[in-house]
């Protein structure tokens, strides 16, 4: 048996080995091994018989339930973790907001909340992105804001919404501590970024909003993802790259748009933010969210060797053929195989993507998307192709 | 009625900047202004 210095200082050890190997595989070189990323959402409270609402106040829950997964499972780095960052008890502060919640604690977006802008605003939002926000969105959206309610009123109900956000950043910090200090494991992800076109569709325009926007003002469309560039940009605004880490943008839009359109609207100001990102020296994670293969002529084109794609329904094998020399590729296996194969189609799989995309390097295993509900997998099954890729996925 | 709706959100914002984020000129009002805009869902 270790004993506490012992086992704080091969912690220490392991963090940094796993740090090399995130780092070595996100720049498509090839590690001493398979990085294995966790992506167990808000699954990890079902595995341990809670509810993901059951962690909304009560933190104890939410620190059993990360060092549950953490221990029971193999992983050398977190990508995405259980801890949520949404609760109603904010929306209801706000008064409003994007988000509903069902009776396990699940936030889902609220039919018809999310369509706050006219089309006709474009221009307001291209001038100044934040005095749109502020002036125009945020009084349709939330009664706080609302012209009827007086200034120390919105001042105290801001208060209480930072508390909210405060235990948010306060969990956050006590998660990465106890997972680096307890299980050697670093956080993959600095932050996250949305792109400035999958704004406008996830935060002011709705699906079928935008959609009408890319066919009758596409200008309007990119000139205003141009002008968001910069107010992207300042999420990143305090941070400097961090060895092993990447920023993370989840994609939405792309996967419903042609090439022709997604050429026209979303690539200039997609494109443009890539190219800053990297130009400061941060590695960048795009989640390909469904599937983008009518878009990989598009995707040689971002920066070589900089980019690491997570794969949601593209083929992984085709992916590795047609992109593995512009970028790592993240993913794998998929959560339906999880949940509905046997464990030896599992491992029959997972052979597969060591003999075809583990080759050269630049690849990280782990799910093709996060693991939110019970269905997105078995417990037998996760633990049986981490331990595989872990045990099998070695270098040298 | 929209200028005293645009007055009173700045105005919420900015005197959370200047007594919870510690705000003390005009560059770090308007950074912490941004900053809350942002963070808000």
């Amino acid at each position: 048996m270790l004993g506490s210095m012992e086992r704080y200082e091969a912690n220490q050890r392991l963090y940094q080995e796993r740090l090399e190997r995130l780092e070595r595989a996100n720049r498509n070189e090839q590690p001493d091994r398979i990085p294995v990323m966790s992506a167990t959402s808000t699954w990890a409270y079902y595995y341990k018989g809670y509810l993901p609402k059951d962690g909304w106040y009560n933190s104890e829950i939410t620190e059993k339930v990360y060092r549950a997964i953490y221990e029971d499972f193999y992983f050398d780095a977190i990508d995405i973790h259980p801890i949520a960052i949404y609760h109603p008890e904010m929306f209801t502060i706000l008064g409003g907001g994007c988000f509903t919640f069902n009776e396990e604690g699940l936030h889902q977006t609220k039919s018809g909340a999310i369509n706050v802008m006219e089309p006709e605003e474009y221009k307001d939002l291209i001038k100044d992105p934040y005095s749109y926000l502020l002036n125009t969105v945020f009084p349709r959206r939330y009664k706080l804001f609302s012209p009827e309610i007086d200034v120390d009123t919105k001042v105290e109900g801001l208060k209480k919404f930072l508390n909210f956000f405060d235990r948010f950043r306060q969990e956050m910090k006590k998660h990465n501590e106890i997972c680096a200090r307890d299980y050697g494991l670093p956080s993959a992800v600095q932050t996250l970024l949305l792109t400035p076109v999958d704004f406008i569709l996830d935060t002011l325009r709705d699906f079928q909003g935008i959609i009408q926007d890319i066919k009758r003002r596409p200008e309007m469309v990119r000139d205003a993802g141009l002008a968001l560039v910069d107010f992207i940009l300042d999420g990143v605004k305090h941070l400097t790259p961090s060895y092993g880490q990447v920023i993370l943008i989840p994609m939405h839009l792309p996967p419903f748009l042609s090439p022709k359109d997604f050429s026209k609207v979303y690539w200039p100001s997609y494109k443009k933010l890539i190219d800053e990102l990297v130009g400061r020296g941060f590695m960048v994670k795009c989640a390909f969210e469904r599937k983008y293969e009518h878009l990989y002529d598009f995707l040689r084109e971002l920066p070589k060797n900089r980019i690491i794609a997570v794969l949601e329904d593209d083929d992984i094998f085709t992916f590795k053929k047609k992109l593995g020399d512009r970028m790592a590729i993240h993913g794998g296996i998929p959560t339906t195989m999880l949940y509905y194969a046997s464990k030896q189609e599992c491992l029959d799989f997972c052979q597969r993507l060591l003999d075809e995309v583990a080759p050269g390097g630049g690849y990280l295993f782990g799910t093709n998307m996060s693991m939110i509900t019970p269905s997105d997998g078995k417990a037998e099954n996760l633990k049986a192709v981490n331990d595989f890729i872990h045990k099998y996925g070695v270098y040298k | 009625m929209a200028n005293n709706q645009k007055n009173s959100n700045r105005e919420a914002l900015e005197r959370i900047a200047r007594e919870l984020m510690g705000a003390k000129n005009p560059k770090e009002l308007e950074a912490c202004v941004k900053m809350l805009i942002k963070i808000i869902p």
